[in-house]
């Protein structure tokens, strides 16, 4: 492995650095050696020891969700562990196949238009780590298990982008990324040897991707916070509350609103 | 359960009246009713017992009420099953499910004689209307005062408050000419005492049906059925696979074993029940080699079909807030412009973020900012649904795959191909409810094709040599064998099946008595 898309993210840069450098990269500060053992491989020559940045910063202002007492307990519970990154990674993928899908996700789903500058919510590990959890009751027939299917089209991403390019997939340009990805999604792109997916079953996996990516960003406290969903805040403990407002523009106090520039067209009526 | 109730126990060495694997639509009621006629009963239950307050509406956390034991889904429509199809837990499906409790329409029992097409139940809807209006009144259902479609109809609650997306299709339904009402839900809306259970208090309108129900307002088995059947005598045995059934050497049932926290567990019985599902009834029968001389075990799988039409409105809809889907019209069950048999109930959807977003994902291939996009529109957005009836077809059907659970059994593939008759009425669908959503200024209209609910796959019908069950739910070959689930369904019907299966399972119960 000779990147690590995370030593030259946003979120390891200083929040002052130029926007214009960050998004140089286009990537969305995935890191895919943290907490795997590599602690250092982020220093900087010119930092001494005792100086390492942290190689995950801490999450960033604490969603006003999380603190509504709209909110139970173990709903609470439940989106504040999507907060921190799992503590293993990669934890079902190989490095090779981990390393495809953090440069494909900001490629496929970019969320700088939805979170604040700097928010990494852990996609590629939070992924990885469920793909070794409890899975969705059914798969494809035409796929083999989910964690082999997994690892299969992110190789089979990766000696294509070989193929074509001559390079491995991380080191495409964004833009050749998103061809290959399209490519992939319209029944253009496959490979019929062992362990890869063939054209067919890479399309069936492409819908899997994108509702596990889909999973992964609905259900995470700061997006529904900068979208102003309010979907988590059914009713708390002592008192179920539910909702007395339900019908259009009738946001009740305790919503959010949304904050994110691609969702507040309806908020600003208001 | 009442927490005054202390509920009996039976030693795996009684031989019990009755074993009903299953305790959701199929299993609660009956076994309630045979309960509560003296019979002693053991419900076996796969997954565990959650408590109402314990539900959480975040999506993920949430799968814990799905069935989760992995199937194989193929043909050209697989189907996603997972969250819309199959729970786990005491109280079944219904834990998880949407409470959209329409009835079936008379029309849609004689398919057959009316279009030549599909397949006729053993009876028709006077049959079943009596075990229907129990059901409604002992559960609890909303619903109008006029019901537009059958205006003899009462229902004993008023309709939970309208949503933004039960609203908007009402202005669609008008600017088309559509009749519409609010929809028959299974949920109260004011706080009751429930019989054997307790106080349930009125829907909240917290949106978050589909992940359990946390106040009681929407009427589940956890409720109601199985309250009932522990109050009368039955015990319930949750964490519980059911997975061999023993026979004598006349081939009557004599017990069945489950395996519970690993170890393996035999309950003696006189009758079994199985109320397992359209997938895990026949898996259990296929898997035994048991009760199908026809052949037609695991054949006939059937769906609905469920094509969904979502539009960005400029409003701020929150489409998680309210009961999901209120508003219903049925002047599509016989439209008459069809170029199909059957037809098809619409509903008015609201839904939460993640389901939402997971029939985006895999209904387009947007990517980049246009992806990011369409998902920033979630607060914006409102949809329409349908269920309509799904022929029987040969393809479609459920049979045991080469590979093997954690439990050793085989898991079970299901093929499912729409037919022509699927594909017309998707398109008829698509097309009205588009228009629908263009006439009342919705942006970004997109149609998800999709099928839900899970059908068929134990025919009940009156000759041996094509059904699996007779006409009361009962094996041909075995006659201390009974199958209390939408597995026997001999045709889809558009209506949602849980009150049909409730029914039935009431009617079920009422010809073991008899026997």
């Amino acid at each position: 492995m000779s990147v690590c898309p995370a030593a030259r993210s946003k979120n390891w840069l200083p929040e002052s650095r130029p926007a214009p450098y960050r998004k140089r990269f286009g990537h969305a500060g995935y890191c895919i050696f943290a907490a795997s053992g590599r602690r250092n491989h982020h220093r900087r020559r010119t930092l001494k020891p005792k100086h390492r940045r942290p190689q995950c910063p801490p999450p960033p202002d604490r969603p006003e969700i999380l603190d509504s007492d709209h909110l139970s307990a173990r709903t609470r519970d439940i989106l504040t562990s999507r907060l921190s990154a799992p503590e293993t990674q990669p934890r079902t993928l190989s490095l090779q196949a981990y390393a495809v899908l953090d440069a494909l996700l900001p490629v496929l789903l970019p969320l700088d238009e939805i979170l604040p500058p700097g928010t990494d919510i852990n996609m590629t590990a939070r992924i990885d780590a469920a793909l070794s959890g409890p899975r969705d009751g059914w798969r494809f027939a035409d796929l083999p298990p989910d964690a082999e299917a997994w690892e299969a089209a992110l190789l089979t991403l990766d000696d294509v982008a070989a193929e074509q390019h001559g390079i491995r997939f991380i080191h495409l340009a964004p833009e050749l990324r998103g061809t290959l990805l399209d490519a992939m999604m319209t029944g253009q792109l496959g490979l019929d040897r062992d362990g890869r997916l063939s054209i067919p079953q890479m399309a069936r996996w492409a819908g899997d991707l994108r509702g596990e990516v889909v999973d992964c960003v609905m259900s995470d406290p700061r997006v529904q916070q900068a979208l102003g969903i309010s979907s988590s805040l059914t009713g708390g403990d002592t008192v179920f509350q539910g909702f007395t407002e339900v019908g259009p523009d009738s946001r009740e106090d305790f919503e959010p609103k949304a904050t994110a520039p691609l969702a507040q067209m309806a908020d600003s009526r208001e | 359960m009442n927490s005054t109730t202390v509920m009996k126990t039976f030693a795996e060495t009684n031989i019990v009246d009755a074993v009903v694997i299953g305790s959701g639509a199929g299993g609660a009621p009956l076994a309630a009713e045979l309960a509560r006629n003296g019979k002693t009963v053991v419900v076996l239950e796969a997954g565990p017992a959650f408590t109402a307050m314990g539900h959480t509406p975040d999506e993920i956390a949430a799968r814990e009420l799905y069935w989760l034991h992995e199937r194989l889904s193929a043909g050209t429509n697989p189907q996603a099953f997972g969250g819309n199809n199959s729970g786990t837990g005491l109280g079944g499906s219904l834990l998880h499910y949407g409470a959209f409790m329409p009835r079936m329409d008379a029309r849609d029992f004689h398919l057959h004689t009316e279009t030549g097409k599909g397949v006729d139940w053993p009876f028709g809807l006077d049959e079943l209307l009596p075990y229907i209006e129990r059901v409604e009144s002992f559960i609890g259902v909303s619903g109008p005062t006029h019901y537009p479609w059958d205006p003899e109809r009462r229902y004993a609650y008023a309709p939970p408050l309208a949503n933004s997306a039960a609203l908007k299709m009402r202005e669609g339904c008008d600017a088309l000419g559509l009749r519409h009402a609010d929809g028959p839900a299974a949920l109260i809306t004011r706080d009751i005492e429930q019989p054997h259970f307790g106080t349930r208090h009125g829907c909240a309108n917290c949106g978050a049906c589909h992940q359990g129900c946390r106040n009681g307002a929407k009427s589940g088995a956890d409720n109601t059925w199985l309250p009932m059947a522990v109050a009368y005598g039955a015990e319930l045995r949750p964490g519980c696979f059911a997975h061999t059934i023993e026979r004598d050497s006349s081939g009557r049932v004599t017990g069945v074993v489950y395996r519970q926290n690993g170890v393996e567990h035999r309950q003696k019985c006189a009758t079994l029940v199985l109320a397992a599902g359209a997938v895990e009834t026949p898996r259990l029968l296929l898997t035994n080699d048991l009760a199908n001389s026809s052949g037609q075990v695991g054949q006939n799988y059937m769906t609905h079909v469920s094509t969904q039409v979502w539009g960005e409105f400029d409003e701020d809809i929150r489409p998680n807030r309210g009961y999901p889907s209120l508003t219903i019209t049925e002047d599509m069950m016989r439209p008459k412009d069809a170029d199909f048999v059957g037809g098809y109930l619409i509903q008015s959807l609201g839904m939460m973020p993640a389901t939402w977003g997971q029939n985006l994902a895999r209904s387009t291939t947007t990517r980049g900012p246009a992806f990011a996009r369409a998902l920033a529109g979630y607060n914006r957005s409102a949809g329409m649904g349908i269920n309509g009836e799904c022929l029987p077809r040969p393809e479609n059907r459920v049979t045991l795959s080469n590979e093997k659970d954690a439990f050793g059994i085989p898991k079970p593939l299901i093929e499912h191909s729409y037919g022509p008759n699927e594909w017309a009425m998707h398109n008829h669908a698509a097309n009205l409810l588009s228009r629908m959503w263009e006439a009342i200024g919705a942006k970004d209209i997109r149609v998800i094709d999709r099928a839900a609910h899970m059908i068929g796959t134990c025919r009940m019908g009156t000759d041996a040599g094509s059904n699996v069950v007779n006409p009361e739910g009962r094996s041909f070959d075995i006659d201390n064998l009974w199958i209390s689930d939408h597995s026997i369904f001999p045709s889809a019907a558009a209506a949602n099946p849980a009150l049909a299966i409730m029914a039935l399972s009431l009617r079920t119960a009422d010809a073991m008595l008899k026997t």
